[in-house]
């Protein structure tokens, strides 16, 4: 355990060095914030579809800017990618850690790292009230800001997990490249990336229910806006996640002990 | 000049061929890229119908002209685009003290031809929207898309040497200058006017976008009949001045930075 924290630390203190990369992330996110905003409540407020308020909406965006790092699939550990096509994999090998659990605490303290930084300025300036309809809302009752924090924790997990399987397969890919832009722009939309999940057609988000993109950061935004509710509802929502997260790992794992079987380190 | 630039041409689709492979690979990645934010709006229109009067045709115009447009000038002006790197190993100097025009020369440094991927699907959805929407095939029509299509290029390839030449000021890469490019091909993929005033008036009078993709498509979709829309792209032309202007005082201060 002190290893894995030890391994948590060096990552997450190295991520928060970016600071300027930062700032000009925060930038950013702003920009697409309110573009993503003024498009989707245009489209919202121009027809008789009740599917989601625009406030809603809106609180949807900022949080989703704010928490970009975090659910980004292409924010991920370079290192590894490096790692596997360098060859350099061979050292970590001979190391006796476990491999997976690694990769999945490197992983997670860089996009801890990343989001600790940017977070809170889009946090703290989304809630002042001088931006109008633009202003994002606080969470719609206590209780939705528990299950809030509580879906946050899981839907991390879960990203997290779909991560891991991402680098594995790209060890013995043919096509590394490929491997990593289709998984990451797959998962990117689905879980609602591009446009959020209540804002596709019903049968879309039937089926993206019987997936594990439905339940990363649709939950927990969608929790804080009062979109879902019921604590009921979400008992069962958390259920599901904690259930897709064993079997990705579950497989995640399964696949990592067969790469390893098959890997061979060119060179030295 | 322009046989220099066939030659670096040359020397990049040979490299290019010696990854067929990894080539064609790479280009279908970005096509399923643009394939995603297509679907992204035929999900939009499928859920809420129509946008200010805009259908979903309308808007696929919009796309497919900001798409096409942002990957010519991506394959093309990618030299600029990546401008820090030649700055930071000192390849500039090398380039300052060769007997040919600079521009040319950060032209030919790097052309990507993957990004062609993405105009791939915009050229497929171009096709397409003629064969349902036959009005589009009349000349007058036919010649605005053609300019607003240039337009669209000459503008992401300002923004590109824009972004160059802030570099000589920062050394480092210009993250920030993507709110403008990315963010730009992201907001033309609808008409101008579905946003809020204050975006159209900027990407009026400060970045002249809606020149290029908003005006002009009113025209084609006989939302007006002015003709000066027609031509509201070659306003484009204008932007290239402030942008030359940086990149020439950039050239004038640049200080290697050693290699």
């Amino acid at each position: 355990m002190r290893l894995y924290l030890a391994y948590f630390k060096i990552k997450f203190l190295n991520e928060i060095q970016y600071k300027v990369a930062a700032l000009a992330g925060i930038a950013t996110q702003f920009a697409w914030g309110f573009m993503y905003i003024m498009l989707f409540t245009t489209f919202i407020n121009n027809s008789d579809t009740n599917a989601i308020s625009s406030s809603q909406i809106v609180t949807y965006i900022w949080l989703q800017q704010a928490f970009y790092m975090l659910f980004a699939f292409w924010s991920v550990d370079k290192d590894i990618f490096d790692s596997i096509s360098s060859g350099n994999l061979a050292y970590e090998l001979t190391k006796p850690v476990n491999l997976y659990d690694i990769w999945f605490i490197k992983t997670l303290a860089l996009k801890v790292g990343k989001t600790v930084l940017r977070a809170l300025p889009i946090f703290l300036i989304c809630m002042l009230p001088f931006l109008g309809e633009f202003t994002m809302t606080a969470p719609v009752s206590i209780m939705a800001a528990v299950w809030f924090v509580i879906t946050m924790f899981f839907s991390t997990i879960l990203i997290l997990s779909y991560i891991m399987i991402i680098y594995i397969l790209t060890i013995t890919a043919i096509s590394p490249l490929g491997v990593k832009i289709t998984f990451s722009l797959m998962g990117d939309f689905f879980s609602g990336g591009l446009i959020p999940i209540p804002l596709m057609p019903d049968i879309v988000q039937t089926i993206l229910k019987y997936t594990p993109f439905y339940y990363i950061q649709n939950i927990p935004y969608n929790i804080y806006n009062g979109y879902i509710s019921g604590n009921l509802e979400i008992i069962k929502i958390v259920g599901i996640q904690v259930f897709w997260i064993v079997i990705l790992i579950a497989l995640g794992k399964l696949l990592m002990k067969n790469s390893m079987k098959k890997v061979v380190i060119q060179g030295g | 000049m322009f046989k220099i630039y066939l030659t670096y041409l040359k020397i990049h689709i040979k490299s290019l061929m010696q990854y067929k492979m990894s080539f064609i690979l790479t280009a279908i990645g970005q096509a399923f890229s643009s394939m995603f934010s297509l679907l992204a709006i035929y999900f939009l229109f499928e859920k809420f119908g129509d946008i200010q009067g805009y259908t979903f045709e309308d808007v696929l115009i919009c796309f497919v002209i900001s798409y096409l447009g942002f990957s010519i000038s991506e394959c093309f002006f990618r030299g600029f685009d990546n401008f820090s790197s030649i700055i930071s190993n000192a390849e500039f100097d090398r380039i300052l003290v060769r007997p040919i025009g600079i521009i040319l020369q950060v032209l030919g440094t790097k052309i990507e031809f993957v990004k062609i991927g993405r105009a791939i699907l915009a050229i497929v959805v171009f096709i397409a929207l003629f064969y349902y929407c036959p009005y589009l095939l009349s000349v007058d029509k036919i010649i605005t898309m053609f300019f607003m299509i240039i337009g669209t290029v000459v503008i992401f390839s300002s923004l590109h040497i824009l972004k160059a030449g802030l570099t000589f000021f920062t050394i480092q890469s210009l993250e920030l200058m993507n709110i403008f490019t990315d963010g730009g091909r992201d907001l033309a993929q609808y008409p101008l006017n579905i946003y809020k005033k204050w975006v159209l008036n900027f990407f009026t009078f400060v970045l002249p976008l809606s020149m290029v993709n908003y005006y002009p498509l009113l025209y084609v979709i006989e939302k007006s009949n002015n003709i000066l829309y027609v031509f509201a792209p070659f306003t484009s032309l204008l932007f290239i001045l402030p942008c030359y202007l940086v990149w020439k005082l950039g050239v004038k201060k640049y200080q290697s930075v050693g290699s």
